[in-house]
């Protein structure tokens, strides 16, 4: 609780071991202040955490070693180089003469790092700069790791390397806790989803169920939009949809459009396909569009619950 | 980042490093101290400024003059590096680790606000052992050659010491205070910093009379508020930076 303003009330989640956990939430909803009591950073003022059965309050230095910490953004330090950086972590955490030699430059290996040795903390990118704690972070190699917007302000390129690391780190068994507000990226990287609003949980469960929940939510209402792209001019398509019943022209693409089906039964969708391509439409794809995760989080914010799994469960 | 690969470095590490024993802080403040620029230009400064003086007082020895202001040179010098330029940089600039989030990685490693301000203090002691050992052979040729009192001149260096290791807990105190606190601290020292000087050299004075009724007060004083001021500056350098928060 900061100065009276609850950051996080009434959270209540469980992680099973080896998941990889998408935290999503828009700014200012409380996963930062999450993450850093988890982190043993910050205490909470009500309530308990528990990582492998440790608690947090209680035995905080225990649960230092079990976790590793990625900050939303990291500080450099002048006259340091990435080596030197890493040595110093690994000498914290207690490592000995050739075991820390040999842990560090496993670490560079896995983040990419090697070639940077030698330079000097200030002067590596972004993206560089966000391997580094990325290896700072795996140094005790912990069971637990908690990622705070670890994508932020990184290039598309860098933006692919992370998630390789990630999907690294989840083979070889870690427990991976991430936060982000960009959806759609941790949509591909996360077996799990909790979404976070004004400090409560909204929703916990697959990003998958959470697509699906919201497009059955839109096939009780017995509509679907399709996207299709077709081979030459758009108008012969826009035409056909103004003379079909049960379509609705939305917008048009560079090479093709998007339309509105009164049905979401997929024998019936099917059937208006065959009646395009006899009617002479130059299809190339059909696709019936998923719902968005960003949708689906809009959506569940203004409907004011998750829906799907709902809230607190595990 | 393929971890399949065997690990090939390319890099060089020094197969003598910093022992297991030292504290990971001192190993990190000492490198970053001795490659700092500040520091390479002050070390590098001190043995020309020392040269300089101590090459003119030689010859006005030789000439049979006293060289009062040559020895006052030698002095200065010394006092501006050891104890005026560790102030002026707390106060100019907040230490690095104060910026937001470097205390959390360092919280998570299981250090804490007062390994860190202890280990800052400890290499400030280290860097004044430095450039003290490198001044010793200018000493003794102003004792060999400059004609000075090798005695008065050892326990001035001693006092200087006293002062330094005053002056690096102090800075690492103000270098965890914000804008400011830093601000107010640098109006304060400007007054307060002579005073401070003078009493130090007042009781180098005094020290060269051996014990007395007159320099064991001074002494007391010395021990008591030099200790207090080492505990309770570092104490409250240690919870600055335990208590920053993002």
């Amino acid at each position: 609780m900061f100065e009276n303003v609850h950051a996080v009330k009434g959270l209540s989640f469980e992680i099973q071991r080896g998941q990889v956990v998408g935290f999503i939430g828009a700014n200012g909803a409380g996963k930062t202040t999450t993450m850093r009591m988890m982190a043993t950073l910050d205490t909470p003022t009500r309530g308990r955490i528990y990582i492998n059965g440790i608690d947090v309050l209680q035995e905080p230095e225990k649960v230092r070693k079990l976790i590793g910490w990625m900050p939303d953004n990291y500080g450099t330090y002048s006259y340091m180089t990435v080596y030197e950086y890493l040595d110093f972590f690994a000498r914290s955490y207690g490592f000995k003469k050739g075991e820390r030699r040999s842990r560090v430059e496993e670490v560079m290996d896995f983040a990419d790092l090697t070639s940077l040795a030698d330079r000097p903390m200030n002067k590596l990118s972004k993206g560089m700069g966000q391997r580094l704690c990325f290896g700072r972070m795996l140094l005790p190699d912990p069971e637990f790791l908690i990622l705070d917007e670890p994508a932020a302000g990184l290039d598309p390129k860098a933006r692919l390397e992370f998630k390789n690391l990630v999907r690294l780190l989840a083979q070889r068994g870690k427990t991976l806790f991430i936060s982000s507000h960009i959806l759609s990226e941790l949509g591909e990287m996360c077996d799990t989803m909790l979404f976070i609003d004004g400090g409560e949980l909204v929703y916990h469960g697959a990003s998958d169920s959470l697509k699906r929940n919201h497009a059955a939510s839109m096939d009780g209402v017995g509509k679907s939009v399709i996207d299709i792209t077709v081979a030459g001019s758009v108008e012969p398509l826009k035409e056909w949809a103004a003379v079909h019943q049960g379509w609705v022209f939305l917008d048009e693409k560079r090479d093709g459009a998007r339309l509105e089906l009164a049905s979401s039964d997929p024998m019936e969708i099917a059937a208006e396909l065959r009646k395009m391509v006899l009617d002479g439409i130059m299809v190339v794809e059909f696709r019936r569009e998923e719902r968005r995760l960003e949708d689906a989080f809009v959506d569940m914010l203004r409907n004011g619950n998750g829906g799907g799994n709902g809230g607190r469960q595990n | 980042m393929n971890p399949a690969l065997p690990s090939t470095p390319t890099f060089q590490i020094a197969e003598r490093d910093f022992g297991d024993w030292w504290n990971p802080l001192w190993v990190k403040e000492c490198r970053q101290g001795l490659r700092n620029r500040l520091f390479v230009c002050v070390f590098t400064g001190i043995q020309i400024a020392m040269m300089i003086v101590v090459s003119f007082q030689v010859l006005y020895s030789i000439r049979g003059e006293a060289g009062d202001f040559l020895r006052f040179m030698f002095w200065f010098c010394l006092v501006f590096i050891l104890h005026a330029l560790p102030l002026i940089g707390a106060v100019i600039k907040r230490d690095e680790d104060c910026k937001p989030r470097m205390m959390d990685l360092l919280k998570v490693a299981g250090m804490t606000g007062d390994a860190v301000a202890m280990n800052k203090f400890k290499v400030q002691l280290s860097q004044t052992a430095l450039i003290l050992t490198s001044v010793l052979p200018y000493l003794l040729v102003r004792y060999f050659a400059g004609g000075v009192n090798i005695v008065e001149e050892i326990v001035s260096l001693g006092w200087l010491t006293i002062g330094a290791a005053c002056v690096g807990y102090l800075s690492v105190l103000v270098s965890t205070f914000n804008f400011t606190g830093r601000v107010v601290v640098g109006m304060v020292l400007v007054v307060c910093f002579p005073l401070f000087e003078w009493f130090l050299w007042y009781s180098a004075e005094l020290s060269a009379g051996g014990f007395n009724s007159e320099s064991i007060p001074v002494f007391a004083l010395w021990l008591m508020f030099g200790f207090t001021g080492l505990f309770m500056c570092l104490g409250i350098a240690g919870s600055n930076y335990d208590s920053l928060q993002e």
